[in-house]
């Protein structure tokens, strides 16, 4: 090659190269921009097969607290948590303690929930314990009455706990499947004797 | 200075170069945690300034305290409920008794859980028992429908048996299986249970209307595998009452009658036997009715060394569980005194209405625990006893019924510090003001002992266990989390708390307990909390084969504090898929 064509010829390479480079920065402009995908919401779960005392038997003595594994889907979230005694559902009453647990520095995926809760006053009589868990609910605090044992999606997980101290289920609130009468129950009874 | 057409060119190159630099480093996350971790390579070992034994590097690359804890400790074991053996037991084990189990479970690190045994039994009673008490049931003897209740007993060091529950063990009580009536078993059995070995208490309480006649047997019993049928292995819980060694206390009833007046009549009232402590039955439920009542309330193994009831015993006598405003009469038994009980007549109950006031009205829950009743004739009567729970409106108003006398109202505001004040009920109707000032707010902080801040610690201020106050007096537990400079802040009732230090999970550091911390009305500081290296306890739970493992199971370590008389929470670690667990232990609590 002579001299005189040598800058022709890098002339013409350098082109070559700005033409490729050009086509492969365009390749990469025609891709659309591409984003991490996001982790959907994963409501708390409660490992009800965990928890201590059991919650598969009659609570007998009433313990000094409640151990509660709560396995995550996301450990970098944080969730809150509720505990009622005896939840009144038209009050709202009943709430015992509630708390937030922040995000662990941890990636383990089950957190180990340790909550000590004022026994009630009457220890002699049956109690329903319930332990709520979810990343946020409709109400918070001590005031929001029926709100704060509602999760807001993406939904949330609870165990429930009978304490009785004769071991049985005497007195203790039965599951309600009742349908309200109609409204016109007491006319139909009274046609019905007349 | 102008640059060159050269300078810029090279200029804007050296630019392009650091900005691929830039663009090629590693990225630097944020820590999603300001706590400090246990890790040799970050902080050394030689910088935690603690007592005892000092601190080394690990393979984990922690640095721990060779060896094993200095004080022994009770591993709690809640086997899960989705797990093949013993679900939904939680077993005690003795530190000291820890070890591989041969063949089985060959590993110093493995346990063998102990196996459940069949624990079996029936509530007979003799004829003559049954003549004794005045419910002849003909030639015998007789088995009797009846509850088994088994409370977990533990030795203490030094050689005192107690009831597990009763020095902070997690232990709940098992309640034994009633079993129907088989008529081709002789004797047939009443109840069941599948019981890990151990020492126990059983309880065995006929059912209505067998409660009224014969009392209930409170027996220590130490539950063993006596045999195997079928390959279950089993204890049999063989008792006769009326037979060594579960005779009636007194067969003649002389000293076991009780003589019970009320001028307005017994009807719907009861009385029994009971322990102070565990306020538990030890005598047959008696109805009453007349103006006044003799009944025979028979015990067994309740006397004491001279032959008369042991100290400890009361006597009660109670309105129907129905009934409002109509108090308990409690009397302690003296040595000789007999059963001699007069309720008194007592006045009308009082309409006790009110309001708890803070800043302004404020919802409350109020324990009225009376400290005397008032008779009919003015006379304050300590014997007789009274309480009731309300709980207030949103405006923090009030109403109840009470017998008139002298109370302590414990009110618990919502936001508020627990109180307790002396209100006198007399009259037709009372109107209280009940008021209530702000908690106190406690704050300190929590350091390592090698100086680093401890963040993101979760600090839990529970009521003292060692004092055991009733659930009314006892403050209310609180929590708080460390913010980056180690330090929190919390509001708490007035009251004796225990206090828990519990760094981030994973982080590589104890749990440090603190016990018996007084906290005043006022807002305090308390000194700095120290957490220091641990020492690794780690093993695997097996079934009693040795083969399965014992996957998500609760394990809690709980030390004895000879100081507080109790036992105190130092660990916890869930189980993984084969079984193991790890757990970072501090230092004895205080």
């Amino acid at each position: 090659m002579s001299a005189a064509r040598a800058p022709a010829v890098a002339r013409v390479g350098g082109l070559g190269l700005a033409a490729a480079t050009c086509a492969l920065a365009a390749c990469i402009i025609a891709e659309p921009p591409s984003e991490l995908p996001a982790l959907p919401e994963f409501r708390p779960t409660i490992v009800r097969d965990s928890v201590v005392p059991t919650a598969n038997a009659i609570v007998g003595v009433f313990p000094e607290k409640f151990v509660v594994p709560v396995e995550l889907v996301d450990p970098s979230v944080s969730f809150s948590w509720r505990a009622y005694v005896d939840y009144n559902p038209i009050t709202g009453e009943g709430l015992s303690d509630f708390g937030t647990i922040a995000p662990g520095g941890s990636p383990a995926r089950v957190r180990v929930l340790e909550v000590p809760l004022r026994p009630p006053l009457d220890l002699q009589r049956c109690h329903v314990i319930e332990f709520l868990v979810a990343q946020r609910f409709f109400g918070e605090g001590e005031t929001a009455g029926v709100g704060a044992h509602t999760p807001r999606d993406p939904g949330g997980d609870s165990v429930t706990w009978y304490f009785s101290p004769g071991g049985d289920l005497r007195g203790c609130p039965v599951v309600d499947a009742g349908l309200p009468p109609p409204a016109d129950a007491s006319r139909d009874a009274d046609g019905g004797g007349g | 200075m102008r640059l060159g057409r050269r300078g810029r060119a090279r200029l804007g190159v050296a630019g392009v170069g650091v900005a691929f630099a830039a663009a090629c480093a590693p990225i630097a996350g944020t820590p999603a945690s300001q706590a400090p971790r246990n890790a040799c390579d970050r902080a050394p070992c030689e910088a935690y300034r603690q007592p005892g034994a000092k601190p080394i590097c690990t393979n984990e690359g922690r640095c721990e305290v060779a060896g094993r804890p200095p004080y022994p400790y009770v591993l709690a074991v809640a086997i899960p409920g989705s797990s093949f053996f013993a679900p939904n037991r939680t077993l005690l084990l003795r530190s000291q008794e820890l070890r591989g189990e041969g063949a089985s479970c060959p590993s110093v690190s493995c346990i063998a859980l102990p196996p459940l045994v069949e624990v079996s039994g029936a509530f007979q009673v003799s004829s003559d028992v049954a003549d004794q008490v005045g419910y002849g049931l003909g030639p015998g003897p007789h088995v009797l429908p009846a509850r088994a209740v088994f409370y977990r007993e533990i030795l203490l060091d030094d050689g005192a048996r107690v009831e597990a529950t009763d020095v902070g063990l997690p232990a709940q009580p098992l309640f034994a299986e009633q079993l129907p009536p088989d008529p081709e078993a002789v004797p047939t059995l009443s109840f069941r249970a599948f019981a890990p070995p151990g020492l126990y208490r059983r309880a065995a309480l006929p059912e209505s209307p067998y409660d009224a006649a014969f009392p209930p047997l409170n027996t220590a019993l130490s539950v063993r595998v006596e045999g195997t049928d079928r390959r279950v292995p089993y204890f049999r819980d063989a008792f006769v009452l009326g037979t060594t060694p579960n005779g009636l206390d007194d067969p003649s009833g002389e000293s076991r009658t009780a003589q019970v007046k009320r001028a307005a009549g017994l009807e719907g009232f009861v009385t029994y036997l009971r322990d102070r402590k565990t306020e538990r039955r030890v005598s047959p439920v008696r109805p009453l009715a007349g103006a006044q009542a003799s009944v025979r309330l028979d015990t067994v193994a309740e006397n004491g060394a001279a032959g008369s009831l042991r100290d400890g015993i009361d006597i009660v006598v109670a309105p129907s569980s129905g009934w409002v405003a109509v108090p308990t009469l409690v009397d302690r038994i003296l040595a000789g005194a007999g059963l001699r009980l007069d309720y008194p007549a007592l006045p009308p109950p009082a309409a006790v209405s009110g309001r708890v006031v803070g800043e302004a009205g404020v919802v409350a829950q109020i324990a009225f625990v009376s400290t005397a009743i008032t008779t009919l004739d003015g006379a304050p009567s300590s014997s007789l006893g009274y309480s009731a729970a309300v709980r207030t409106d949103a405006s923090g108003r009030f109403a109840t019924v009470l017998p008139p006398g002298t109370y302590d109202a414990f009110v618990t505001p919502q936001g508020l510090a627990q109180s307790r004040q002396s209100v006198t009920v007399q009259g037709a109707g009372v109107e209280l003001t009940l008021r209530v000032r702000r908690k106190g707010v406690v704050s300190g902080k929590v350091r390592l002992s090698d100086g680093r801040v401890v963040a993101n610690a979760e600090v839990e201020w529970a009521p003292s266990q060692a004092r055991r106050a009733p659930t009314w007096a006892a403050p209310r537990s609180a929590r708080t989390i460390t913010d980056d400079l180690g330090a929190f802040a919390v509001a708490l009732d007035e009251g004796e708390y225990d206090l828990s230090v519990q760094p981030e999970a994973q982080s590589g550091f104890p749990r440090v307990v603190s016990l018996g911390r007084p906290v005043g009305p006022d807002d305090a500081t308390i000194e700095e909390l120290t957490i220091v290296a641990p020492t690794r306890v780690a093993w695997t739970v097996k079934d009693p084969s040795g083969l399965a493992p014992i996957v998500r199971a609760v394990v809690r370590a709980f030390a004895y504090v000879p100081t507080a008389g109790q036992y105190v929470e130092v660990g916890a670690a869930l189980t993984d898929s084969a079984g193991q667990f790890e757990m970072l232990l501090g230092p004895l609590p205080r």
